[in-house]
């Protein structure tokens, strides 16, 4: 569909280098394409057969060919499968997920809505603010975080101890996982927030002035004129900021590895913490690899959604 | 529009609760950077004696002036290559007609959705195999990889706005191809690449994943990989004082960039956005 509505879109634009430019073209994208493929490509090739050899102690036998290890087809997966590890492990990654995205997105939106009212020096100053919060490395924001719901020295409990009846001195946010992931949430969601603001803003100040100014004079409330004109207009790019989201956060990594130092405790684990402590931690490549295989198919189905998304609003053309 | 002042007082103090709660944690660190590493854990927010001293004592240790030369080479040099490489796919898919484009473009955001975690492992084995492991190519190659599909989308967005009847109309009037491409083109286009430049470093310089994982020693570590391999000024101490330092230090060309050129980081971001 998109590819025979770009050809005949291009040839009305540049007749002459449509027919001559194929070489070329192939020539320019040549580079790139060999990079993806061997960096994305053969990774991949690999993942997949060594999810289907057998599982080998030691990391010598890695280094060998294919030929060397016997494959074993799908026993890898129903033994992962049939960990009951996996299960627990892939429950927590969901409602992380769904916490994470839900929050990013709610905060995204109202500080989106913020910068949209707000005078233009308080939107330039708050705007300088988000792109500052957005490429703060998140090992330097985890560590932050970590600090600030330290137990000793923490703000955060220092904060909720002056509130009256609240005895928060000297607590552990990470002794029990659960309030460890909330505060890992915290830091996901602190990072992910501005993106999807000035995202989100730059698409309210695409919404025509005079649909707005219509809801208005017919009597709509704000929060009608929100609900009606406001998010169906976004609705394209939300969808795309969630899939992108559900992606990222699905995969969370660096912030539940860097607060706990580079061992997260079992309750810690999240799919992408799981593959890596059973894969590199462990030297279980098949294992590891494995577990990325199934994280993959867990992912394929929104990956393919957000392309044809892209594609749907004429973005990717 | 008429707002009533009231109003306008509460979206005031609500962009000022917003700003406040984006900074406070970033000026936190700033200020635990200049504690005296004895009076860390006194749990004040600005630090009672201002000291260098934890600055004087990263920059004493190899384990992070190395860190910081990797970090800077091979975020430089993968920003480089990647542009360079984006902005030939790029001009490719903005400009001219070829059976797989939407296969290509597709591809390539798969892969830039691909979560990377996946990909480590075998990386890591593959590397290893190639003698790549802890090099700086072996960095500079995925950083590449993962800096590419960004750089092309952000540049095919870029180039299709560039009014390539210039190019044509400056052939007209005698100029050679070459001088058409360098005088009229190239700098309608640098804008843009300069922006993907700026996108595809923070990325690099920001990387932890592949830095913590596609490295072993001081030789490519780069400094988001090493801060977690920081020790106390002395062994007795914990090394707050020296990673609130460290991470300052990487913070700086950050803020320098969204400080500078906050514009153009804007319409990179939402390039996207804005035509959806």
């Amino acid at each position: 569909m998109t590819a025979t509505g770009t050809s005949t879109g291009r040839r009305v634009v540049s007749p002459r280098i449509g027919r001559r430019g194929s070489g070329l073209a192939y020539l320019l994208i040549l580079p790139a394409v060999v990079v993806l493929v061997g960096v994305t490509g053969w990774p991949l090739y690999k993942i997949i057969m060594l999810s289907l050899q057998r599982q080998d102690s030691g990391k010598f036998a890695l280094f060998h060919s294919a030929g060397t290890t016997p494959f074993v087809g799908l026993r890898n997966f129903t033994r992962v499968l049939s960990d009951s590890a996996f299960w627990t492990v892939l429950e927590r990654t969901l409602v992380f997920t769904v916490l994470n995205v839900g929050l990013s997105l709610a905060l995204g939106m109202g500080v989106a809505l913020l910068l949209n009212r707000v005078s233009k020096w308080a939107r330039v100053i708050l705007v300088a603010v988000l792109l500052f919060v957005w490429a703060v490395p998140s090992t330097v924001s985890t560590q932050i975080f970590y600090w600030l719901f330290s137990n000793q020295y923490g703000v955060v409990n220092w904060l909720l101890d002056r509130v009256p009846g609240v005895h928060m001195r000297g607590h552990d946010w990470f002794a029990d996982p659960h309030q460890g992931l909330a505060v890992v949430t915290a830091v996901v969601v602190w990072g992910a927030v501005p993106l999807i603001a000035i995202s989100l803003h730059a698409g309210i100040t695409q919404i025509p002035r005079d649909v707005l100014e219509a809801a208005r004079v017919d009597g709509a409330s704000p929060w009608q004129a929100f609900t009606r004109v406001t998010l169906p207009f976004l609705r394209p790019l939300l969808i795309i900021l969630m899939t992108l989201s559900v992606i990222w956060d699905f995969g969370v990594f660096n912030q539940i590895w860097f607060m706990r130092n580079g061992h997260p405790e079992p309750g810690y684990q999240t799919v992408g913490i799981y593959m890596y402590s059973e894969g590199v931690g462990s030297s279980h490549y098949n294992t590891g690899a494995t577990i990325g295989v199934l994280m993959m198919v867990c992912l394929l189905g929104v990956m393919v959604f957000y392309i044809r998304q892209l594609f749907r609003i004429g973005d990717a053309e | 529009m008429a707002t009533t002042v009231k109003q306008k007082a509460g979206w005031g103090t609500a962009n000022t609760v917003a700003v406040i709660l984006a900074l406070v944690p970033v000026l936190w660190i700033v200020s635990l950077s200049f504690k005296d590493p004895s009076t860390i854990t006194d749990a004040t927010f600005w630090p009672k004696k201002w000291t260098f001293q934890n600055y004087r004592g990263i920059f004493k240790t190899s384990e992070f002036t190395h860190a910081l030369i990797n970090s800077i080479g091979i975020a430089l040099i993968a920003t480089l290559i990647a542009v360079v490489l984006a902005s030939m796919a790029a001009y490719a898919v903005a400009r001219l007609t070829f059976p797989g484009k939407s296969v290509l473009i597709g591809m390539s955001l798969l892969i830039a959705m691909f979560p990377a975690i996946s990909l480590v492992t075998p990386l890591f084995n593959i590397e290893r195999t190639l003698g790549l492991f802890d090099t700086w190519p072996g960095l500079i190659i995925p950083y590449v990889a993962f800096g590419l599909p960004l750089g092309i989308y952000t540049l095919s967005a870029f180039f299709r706005e560039i009014p390539w009847e210039l190019e044509k109309a400056a052939k007209i009037d005698g100029a050679t191809p070459f001088q058409a491409f360098t005088r009229v083109i190239a700098p309608l286009a640098a804008p843009g690449m300069f922006t993907t430049a700026i996108l595809v470093f923070i990325f690099c310089w920001n990387d932890f994943l592949f830095a913590i994982s596609l490295t072993s020693t001081t030789n490519a570590r780069t400094v988001p990989a090493a801060i977690g391999f920081f020790t106390g000024s002395s062994q007795f101490e914990a090394p707050t004082g020296s990673i609130s330092a460290a991470a300052v230090v990487i913070t700086i060309p950050i803020i320098v960039f969204v400080l500078l050129f906050q514009r153009r980081i804007v319409a990179g971001l939402t390039s996207g956005a804005v035509k959806g």
